[in-house]
């Protein structure tokens, strides 16, 4: 794919305005990575347990120095949850920001398409149904069925689609249509379960980063290096989808195709990530706005600014959920929202104040 | 064949029964003929029928308390009933049909959620009376208003017991109640005093002694989810405080319920871990990180479940369970007109000495010979080692 036209330096000076704006976004990147750095190391340094930064970090270089307990913690509660909190918020950043541009709506995010309702259907009807499926010493019918779930949805949207035209109008309808038969189903599911089942229903609707462990951390990372990869091979075709659907046409890009092609990574992507944590929501939807405001639209810098800013909210909001009341747990779903909401409210109105 | 002994107590406690039903504190002479006036334990005044002939349960396990008074049949004045019995403790309801085949037939009026309750359905089956439970974990409650009118507009009194809100207060009330309701005060009344008299053993001992508490970390129903750590302060809670218990989670937790931090678990280290047992026999493949216990459970399948359930990452670091201070108790516990046995229980696991000559396992066999029409059957609650 090549850049558009106007995009290239006509002359020295122009070609300088490039390289500091460009600079700038580059700068805002690294200033995300940064603070997501920072994050991390919050998430990893912070928990109920009297454990001092230092030995935290002789634990991290060298576990043996550590008595078993301290090993325990470092190495079992607080990295695979911090880790987790990285990839799911990451994963979800990323599929908000491709699918608002796919959809060029800035309402879009996994769970627009109802892609988290058909992820939250799977995994409540291997869940009722009582199936199992171990491997890798765990159940995984339940994350099966929420990818399931998720992977079908997108395919029946890709489906109609394909039949209708892929056309934004098509999809998003298309989308919302689902996401309310997906909810419909997910109420009759919790009402014909157990009280059993019921319980577990809305634990895995509530999100929660405590089943983090490295086993699942591996099957999440498998699934999202090869989409983050195929995201980055599109985002000029993505770049220029954003500028108008009839600009990218007449570079030559088949809208339809990239479309259809995005949702499918999108929904890959995002159920992966939930599949093990349950519903967070919010990450996916807010993410890219954050990301938009700071890099702008050139998904060079956007796309990866918005797994950062994804990943850097779900790190944060991992932090509170076990700082609010020390010793005791909060789903993280609920967490994502209530953190997030003011954060976004902060950058939007300063914005607006400076413009 | 009863020992003497027995005998003697039985028919010094059938006398000090009849004394006691002329001041029963729930049943006033009646007004109209054939009508009797109590009080339930929301504390309402309800007037019912003499010599009720049909009647509805708000939950299906209340079964095992009306078998306490109706001691032959206590499916006979059935008219309807909820359907959770045979959903949260199918084991256990297996064996209630098996003595009562007609309880297949008895109608359901809902699943094992209040939102399930059909008031058209109850209504339908014309019940006299309705017996529901405070709280109405699995059924209708007291805050089901609307419920309650219509049953009361269509003839039916609505009646409210308690084995859950307040467990060892309650249920020798809520027994009481039903004994003046089916007409059997001299049962009810042999019921809660024995009942009492169980739980007192425990307590006074307490109160004369005044151990130190033991931490303990109370893990609900062990093995629901995948991941670690759910607690709780009320249901088996209250009971494991009856028995001089420190629940770690006593003033941590907001509500009833909560999720521990693992890794606050790991630092505190607690001296005792108790699970509440879910899982079943027929459900052991499909469950394996329950516990097994509860009817028709033997205890090496109880023990291999508990040896399986705490060999999960956080708790397998926990000292309580290396040293071996870790045990199970039957979840149902929680809403048994027996809780009072894992009081005794508990007491013994937290203070082995101070309750040596304590023996829950009689406790339980002679509840079951004198007051259940069927037999005990199973493993209510095990130990580690």
């Amino acid at each position: 794919m090549t850049p558009p036209a106007d995009a290239m330096p006509a002359d020295v000076s122009l070609a300088r305005r490039y390289r500091r704006f460009s600079g700038a976004r580059l700068a805002w990147i690294a200033a995300l990575a940064l603070a997501l750095a920072a994050g991390f190391v919050l998430d990893v340094a912070t928990g109920p347990s009297a454990f001092a930064f230092g030995d935290v970090v002789a634990g991290l270089l060298r576990p043996d120095v550590l008595p078993i307990d301290q090993r325990v913690i470092l190495w079992e509660v607080r990295l695979p949850q911090a880790v987790m909190a990285l990839l799911v918020g990451a994963a979800l950043g990323l599929a908000g920001a491709e699918m608002q541009t796919a959809l060029n709506n800035p309402l879009a995010s996994p769970f627009t398409l109802g892609v988290s309702a058909a992820a939250a259907v799977g995994a409540s009807v291997a869940i009722v149904g009582g199936l199992a499926l171990p491997a890798f010493g765990e159940n995984l019918a339940v994350p099966l069925g929420a990818f399931a779930g998720a992977a079908g949805a997108t395919l029946l949207v890709q489906l109609l689609a394909r039949r209708y035209g892929a056309s934004v109008d098509t999809v998003v309808l298309f989308g919302i249509a689902l996401l309310f038969c997906f909810e419909a189903l997910l109420w009759l599911l919790q009402y014909v379960a157990d009280s059993d089942s019921l319980q577990q229903i809305v634990f895995w609707t509530m999100g929660s980063l405590a089943r983090a462990a490295w086993n699942k951390i591996a099957i999440v990372a498998a699934v999202l290096a090869p989409c983050c990869a195929w995201s980055l091979r599109n985002v000029w075709a993505l770049t220029a989808l954003r500028s108008g659907e009839d600009q990218a046409r007449s570079f030559g890009i088949a809208v339809e195709r990239l479309r259809l092609a995005t949702l499918l990574r999108v929904s890959l992507s995002s159920a992966a990530a939930l599949s093990f944590v349950g519903i967070i929501g919010f990450v996916g939807l807010v993410g890219p706005h954050i990301a938009r405001l700071l890099v702008g639209e050139d998904h060079r810098h956007y796309l990866p600014a918005s797994a950062l800013a994804g990943a850097l909210m779900l790190s944060l909001a991992s932090t509170l959920s076990k700082t609010l009341i020390p010793g005791v747990v909060l789903p993280i779903g609920i967490i994502t929202a209530l953190v997030g909401v003011p954060m976004f409210m902060a950058l939007v109105l300063g914005r607006r104040r400076r413009a | 064949m009863m020992p003497a002994s027995t005998l003697f107590a039985f028919t010094v406690r059938a006398l000090i029964v009849l004394a006691a039903v002329q001041f029963c504190l729930f049943a006033t002479p009646a007004r109209a003929a054939g009508e009797i006036e109590l009080t339930d334990l929301a504390g309402r005044t309800v007037r019912v029928p003499a010599g009720v002939e049909r009647l509805l349960l708000g939950e299906g396990r209340l079964l095992p308390a009306l078998a306490i008074l109706e001691h032959d049949d206590p499916t006979r004045r059935l008219a309807g009933m909820m359907g959770e019995f045979e959903l949260l403790d199918p084991t256990g309801y297996e064996q209630w049909r098996r003595r009562f085949p007609r309880l297949e037939r008895v109608p359901r009026i809902g699943r094992s959620s209040s939102g399930s309750f059909s008031v058209e359905q109850a209504i339908a089956v014309r019940p006299q009376v309705a017996i529901f439970t405070l709280g109405g974990g699995h059924g209708p409650g007291d805050r089901d208003r609307e419920a309650i009118e219509r049953l009361q507009a269509a003839g039916t009194a609505v009646v409210f017991v308690d084995f859950r809100r307040e467990p060892l207060r309650n249920t020798p009330r809520s027994i009481r109640l039903l004994g003046a309701l089916l007409g059997q005060p001299q049962r009810a009344e042999a019921f809660a005093a024995h009942y009492e008299a169980q739980l007192a053993r425990v307590t006074e001992r307490l109160a004369r002694a005044r151990p130190a508490a033991p931490t303990v970390f109370l893990e609900n129903r062990v093995g629901l989810s995948e991941g670690c750590c759910d607690t709780m302060v009320g249901l088996v809670g209250q009971l494991l405080d009856a028995a001089g218990g420190g629940n770690i989670a006593r003033g941590l937790v907001p509500g009833d319920f909560g999720t521990l931090n693992p890794e606050w678990l790991i630092a505190r280290q607690p001296q005792v871990y108790i699970g509440t047992g879910i899982g079943s026999m027929a459900g052991a493949e499909r469950h394996p990180l329950r516990v097994i216990l509860g009817p028709g459970v033997p205890p090496e399948a109880a023990r291999a479940s508990l040896q399986r359930a705490v060999q999960r990452r956080a708790i397998a670091r926990l000292r309580a369970v290396q040293e071996g201070r870790a045990y199970a108790i039957w979840h149902h516990f929680y809403n048994s007109p027996f809780n009072v046995v894992a009081v005794q229980v508990f007491a013994k696991w937290l203070h082995p000495d101070l309750f040596a000559d304590l023996d829950p396992q009689a406790t339980l066999d002679d509840f079951y010979s004198r007051f259940q029409p069927l037999a005990l059957d199973g493993t209510y609650w095990i130990s580690l080692r």
